[in-house]
């Protein structure tokens, strides 16, 4: 990304579907994110970071270290 | 005199079935069986943007202008039947020179029989950057279509 682009890095997104969703969701990180967040935004309950840690141990290896931009596997609730 | 009665009653039925006597209608030909065609393959069918979608996933208040505080949706449309197919999209910023500097990318894996929608959204904590951005939607890693707008 060059300097003098614009800063996404605030940017969250997410997706649904009428069809059968099978736990193939993916979130992109953004800036101010935790796994705790996000689990609460998914979940509606912050401690369920555990399940989303568990399902990106590939990419996240210390939970308390995720990045924007990063994008997650969010598994089914 | 059983067989003259016999050649009698045979003359009869000659002379009844000469006499406009209709003959039974030949049973209508019955139609080759065709096999039933192979179900569609999951394909995108449309993209449609706007600042909200309803239940069904479809977009409410369709525009292609959004306010630099809006949170932008897209809802693609699939028809066809697929299992654990993937739907992605890719927002980009559209820069004056052409190139695209990434903002968000999200996916979906479906499993559908039949017509479905799916909605992709963004939204930023602080003001959209003004200009043109545009949604790259992929369908199992194969574009799948485009559409362009703006944040005015």
């Amino acid at each position: 990304m060059a300097s003098d682009d614009p800063d996404f890095s605030d940017v969250s997104g997410g997706s649904s579907s009428t069809a059968d969703a099978k736990g193939g969701r993916t979130y992109t990180i953004a800036k101010g994110d935790s796994l705790s967040k996000i689990a609460k935004r998914f979940y509606g309950d912050a401690k369920q970071w555990k399940k989303i840690h568990e399902a990106n141990k590939d990419t996240i290896k210390n939970p308390d270290l995720i990045f924007p931009g990063q994008v997650i596997k969010i598994p089914d609730a | 005199m059983r067989s003259s009665a016999s050649c009698l009653l045979a003359a009869l039925t000659l002379a009844s079935a000469g006499c406009g006597k209709k003959e039974a209608p030949k049973p209508a030909e019955q139609p080759a069986v065709q096999p039933a065609p192979p179900p569609a393959p999951l394909a995108v069918a449309s993209i449609e943007l706007g600042k909200g979608v309803d239940s069904m996933k479809m977009v409410t208040g369709g525009t292609m202008t959004f306010g630099v505080k809006d949170t932008i949706y897209a809802s693609v449309g699939t028809t066809g039947i697929g299992s654990n197919a993937t739907i992605g999209a890719k927002w980009s910023f559209v820069k004056k020179d052409g190139s695209l500097v990434p903002v968000n990318e999200s996916s979906q894996t479906i499993t559908t029989s039949g017509p479905v929608a799916t909605e992709f959204h963004i939204t930023k904590a602080s003001a959209w950057p003004k200009g043109k951005y545009r949604i790259e939607v992929t369908l199992n890693g194969m574009a799948a279509g485009t559409k362009d707008f703006e944040v005015q």
